[in-house]
């Protein structure tokens, strides 16, 4: 708190002492000779999930980009938010950065759970690490084939399905609330911890439809062990190309996505950021990093600061929409 | 089948692939071996390392390290008592005892032995019914894992051994402490006090080094006197005696069917195999009070068990992409940071990495036993070091462990207080290894159980007629039906005893559970 | 020193760790046998932990057993795991090996300074190699402030 508060001070007085183009100049000082130490991503969640993942793919091209090592640290718990909270209280320098997925950025807070951090007031957003879309499946004993024939069977037998999701609050589940309520039907949650045991139930049949991501249902799906019925990208997935949209299943303007940000602590400086923005984009162009992207479903995403602000505000306004509208109960 | 060994073989015995598993293997028994890391925490740690290999290279490394790390953590479990997961608290129950008597040497050798034997049955498991097992591990819904965690909990009471009352409160509590966290069911935090940290729940690793580790080196630093060790190491000393050898040949096998079957099934599996494994040896055992105090059994069966089914659990995340531990979601991690994407058709379309991994495994715990036997009169000499220059490193050890686990200081918090606990415990003859096991199944009780409730739509009769549920049920009520008339007959018996003029010290209270004499 | 009957103390903790639990889990959504709320497990398992200790309070109480504790070892060692948290946080791994390991030295009457000085700075090498230069692990050596 200390630091924030003199960080801010010394801010100002150079401010006022130098006028703000003072300031552009010591920035691009500092990118010059950002970074001098390595740098370290947060990364919320344990390693070998597909967080850790990407930011491990990130990490690896980053660290030829920016000449220093940049190092993946695990601080999993709450979400995600045990992570972010940490590079919300780290010093503003651009060394301590963080990995912040849909949940730690948006849905804990919308969903009225306290994270222990202001994302807005804590931290800056410098740019988009991917996008990856999720996979409404069913289990191989359904009749349904398509996601108009499995809504139109929920309809006529109201609460005979049910859904599993990999947790309460968690993307897919308000996606598959939202989804159900736009359609007016009526299916059964049922909450998992994480994608791995409810793969398990759909593969036996032991629940009806799940909401999984990507690359582990595709190859479910491939080998036959599920049926997928759409996806909620905006677009295909290149990994199962024969999958429509939920968007082309007659929901106009359906899409739910996950991604991670790369956040800084508020205040870092300018230039560091510019030079870490770049190096991300430069990833993002990278032939190794786009094949292992591909492999795992991920779109890759370019964009400026601002470009990525923009995204992280659009995305909140949609997941605020859907949690109203789905009527999902906040704590 | 034989093509694809060959094939295996052929990619695994390229020198870079040895040296590679070597070097996991003795990596993973050196990380092992610090208090509080066992295998997750060698794999964890060491995974980065693995991004700049071959994926097969990768996974057959990180196949090494998990042996490695596995037995490493029955070495600190057994020389100093401080097991850093279940499986290892099971072996700590009578290891310990074993290395108390001096008899450190010969424990560890035939935990080598029977983990390796273990392991093998597993292999051959693996290699023989893959695809099998794993379908019937499918067929687990949430009522069959219901009562499988409710049959392992069950064992688990009855494993406590001494007080029924001290070995049911403490399973209770582990139970109770598995609570705290985010309900998965609705989403509702418990017993979180508003802190973030607390959303994910305890750390087993600050529980384990707390109950075990702390409370074990508070009780024992005014005993380093009397605490010589008598023991020379020579060759002799190491090598178990003719009895030694036959009380292993049962425990094994049954240990290693027990594991095998059980680590197919994805997340409780591999940890009720251990204690299942031991709870079947107290059943059969003709002197039960040897338990506890050194008995051979006590680690034959559970190490077999624990590593036929480390084997087997790579059954569900090879065939079909489920991995059954958090160790297996780090190897599936390793395969997709290399783009392979795990699933049911790994084996088709990668048969190299499939076959290789698999030839590995049997080559790994070939090394684990060459690198191991040789090793044991080293680990042994741990123990004739004055105790008073090895705990300070220990306790040293135990908080860089945890820390280090979830770069957490609030974990290093719950050292403190779990290890007063432990050690008021210890004092009582509440024994830790019930409630460590509550408070791994707990969750996965109460979970499955809600979400069975859920699909049956509140029926308990829908429940219990499924018909794997409701047979595991049925062994479970056997179990315990067996337990209370075992014990309803030891009470007659001790009346009976009572009633004669001498005393029984096989029921001295005072007696503590850890065997201290 | 002699406690008389450490045995009904850790039954009074275990009774006392049940209520505890079992007031905080009546705020829980306690729900049905039929479909449990997040609230039920805690409160039928506190309210079983709870029964359970009371049989063994009544238990002690009829016999009590004169078991003792050493304090010394355990004030040193809970503190010497507390040091090294805060030294940790302040101060940075190395600082943190050389507070526990002092500590958790004193619980030996006369271990002597020099042996845990060198002690600690063995160990602080290997654990500077081991998780800092091998591991790569992002934990400061020696730092000022938090």
């Amino acid at each position: 708190m200390t630091t924030l508060s003199w960080k801010r001070l010394r801010r100002s007085i150079t401010a006022f002492a130098l006028g703000g183009l003072a300031l552009v100049a010591a920035g691009t000082a500092m990118a010059e000779d950002y970074p001098t130490k390595p740098v370290t991503f947060v990364v919320g969640f344990p390693p070998g999930g597909s967080t850790d993942v990407v930011a491990r793919i990130l990490a690896k091209h980053m660290t030829d980009t920016l000449g220093q090592p940049v190092l993946v640290e695990n601080r999993p718990g709450a979400g995600g938010s045990v992570g972010i909270g940490h590079v919300a209280k780290s010093d503003p320098d651009a060394y301590t950065l963080g990995v912040s997925g849909v949940g730690a950025s948006i849905l804990i807070n919308a969903l009225g759970r306290n994270t222990g951090y202001d994302f807005d007031k804590e931290l800056d957003v410098i740019g988009v690490m991917g996008t990856l879309g999720l996979v409404i499946a069913g289990r191989t004993g359904l009749e349904q084939k398509t996601l108009p024939e499995l809504i139109q069977y929920a309809k006529d037998n109201p609460g005979k399905l049910t859904y599993g999701t990999s947790g309460v609050g968690t993307p897919g589940h308000l996606a598959m609330a939202y989804l159900l309520s736009l359609a007016k039907v009526d299916m059964l949650h049922i909450p998992y911890k994480g994608n791995t045991p409810l793969m398990n139930d759909v593969l036996g049949g032991h629940v009806d439809v799940a909401v999984l991501t990507t690359p582990g249902a595709a190859e479910q799906v491939r080998a036959g062990g599920i049926i997928a019925y759409a996806v909620s990208s905006p677009e295909r997935s290149p990994l199962m190309p024969n999958v429509p949209t939920v968007i082309e299943g007659g929901f106009e303007g359906f899409t739910a996505t996950l991604w991670n940000l790369l956040v800084a602590p508020k205040g870092s400086p300018e230039g560091a950021k510019m030079r870490l923005s770049e190096a991300l984009n430069k990833a993002m162009q990278d032939a190794d990093v786009l094949a292992s992207y591909a492999k795992q479903g991920l779109a890759p995403t370019i964009t400026t600061p601002a470009q990525a602000q923009t995204f992280y505000e659009t995305e909140r306004a949609k997941w605020d929409k859907v949690i109203a509208d789905a009527g999902i109960k906040k704590k | 089948m034989l093509e694809n060994v060959l094939l295996g073989f052929a990619t695994a015995v390229s020198p870079e692939n040895l040296f590679y598993c070597f070097l996991g293997v003795f990596l993973g028994t050196f990380i092992g071996v610090l208090p509080g890391l066992g295998s997750l925490a060698a794999i964890s740690m060491l995974l980065p390392i693995s991004f700049y290999l071959e994926p097969t290279t990768a996974l057959i490394r990180l196949a090494g390290i998990f042996y490695g790390g596995a037995y490493g953590g029955s070495i600190s479990s057994i020389l100093l008592n401080l097991p850093g997961t279940p499986s290892a608290a099971i072996t700590a129950l009578d290891g310990n005892p074993m290395a108390k008597q001096g008899r450190a040497g010969v424990a560890l050798f035939i935990t080598a032995i029977a983990s390796f034997v273990g392991g093998m049955i597993g292999v051959v498991a693996l290699m023989g019914f893959g695809p099998a097992i794993a379908r019937l591990g499918l067929g687990f819904g949430p009522g069959g894992y219901f009562a499988l965690v409710l049959l392992g909990l069950v064992a688990a009471v009855t494993v406590g051994g001494g007080s029924v009352v001290k070995g049911l409160s403490m399973t209770v509590l582990g139970l109770l402490l598995g609570t705290v966290g985010t309900d998965v069911t609705s989403g509702e935090f418990r017993y979180t006090f508003d802190f973030v940290e607390m959303r994910d729940g305890l750390s087993l690793v600050a529980l384990c080094m707390g109950l075990f580790g702390i409370a074990e080196v508070i009780g024992s630093v005014h005993q380093a006197g009397a605490r010589k060790i008598t023991e020379k190491v020579t060759m002799r000393g190491m090598v178990p005696t003719r009895d030694d050898v036959r009380r292993s040949y049962g425990p094994v096998a049954r240990g290693a069917s027990i594991g095998g079957f059980l680590g197919a099934l994805p997340g409780a599996g591999t940890v009720i195999a251990a204690f299942l494994a031991y709870a079947t040896e107290l059943r059969v055992a003709r002197d039960k009070s040897r338990f506890g105090k050194g008995a051979v059994e006590g680690i034959a069966a559970p190490e077999a068990a624990n590593n036929a089914a480390a084997q087997t659990a790579f059954i569900p995340t090879l065939t079909i992409g489920i991995p059954g531990s958090p160790t297996m979601s780090i190897m599936l991690g390793a395969l997709m940071i290399h783009g392979i994407s795990p699933g049911p058709l790994l084996v088709t379309d990668h048969p190299d990495v499939f076959w290789g991994l698999i030839a590995s495994f049997w080559i790994g715990n070939v090394f684990l036993l060459v690198l191991n036997i040789p090793l044991i009169g080293i680990w042994v000499r741990v123990l004739q070091f004055p105790y008073k220059y090895i705990y300070p490193v220990v306790i040293a050890l135990i908080c860089i462990g945890v820390y280090s686990m979830r770069t957490s200081l609030f974990d290093v918090g719950f050292v403190v207080v779990f290890g007063a606990l432990g050690y008021l415990f210890q004092r009582t003859g509440y024994s830790a290894a019930p409630l460590i096991l509550g408070f791994v199944l707990g969750p996965m009780l109460e979970e499955n159980l809600r979400r069975a409730m859920l699909m049956a739509r509140g029926d308990p009769i829908r429940l219990v007629a499924d018909p794997l549920t409701g047979s595991i049920l049925s062994l479970s009520a056997l179990l315990l039906v067996w337990a209370v008339f075992g014990a309803v007959r030891r009470l007659a018996h001790m009346r009976r005893l009572a009633e004669r003029p001498s005393e029984n010290p096989a029921e001295n209270p005072a007696e503590s559970p850890s065997g201290e004499a | 020193m002699k406690v008389m009957s450490l045995r009904l103390v850790v039954a009074v903790i275990l009774a006392l760790i049940g209520v505890v639990a079992l007031v905080l889990a009546l705020d829980y959504e306690m729900g049905s046998a039929r479909r449990m709320g997040p609230g039920y497990f805690p409160v039928v398992l506190s309210a079983i932990l709870i029964l359970l200790s009371l049989g063994e309070i009544v238990a002690s109480l009829l016999r009590p057993e004169a078991r003792s504790i050493d304090w010394r070892p355990m004030i040193m060692i809970l503190g010497a795991v507390t040091a090294f948290g805060v030294t940790l946080y302040l101060f940075g791994m190395i600082p943190a090996f050389f507070a526990v390991i002092g500590l958790a030295a004193q619980s030996e009457r006369h271990f002597g300074w020099l042996p845990a000085l060198v002690l600690a700075a063995v160990t602080s090498l290997g654990a500077y190699l081991l998780f800092s230069r091998f591991l790569g692990m992002t934990i400061p050596l020696v730092q000022f402030g938090p």
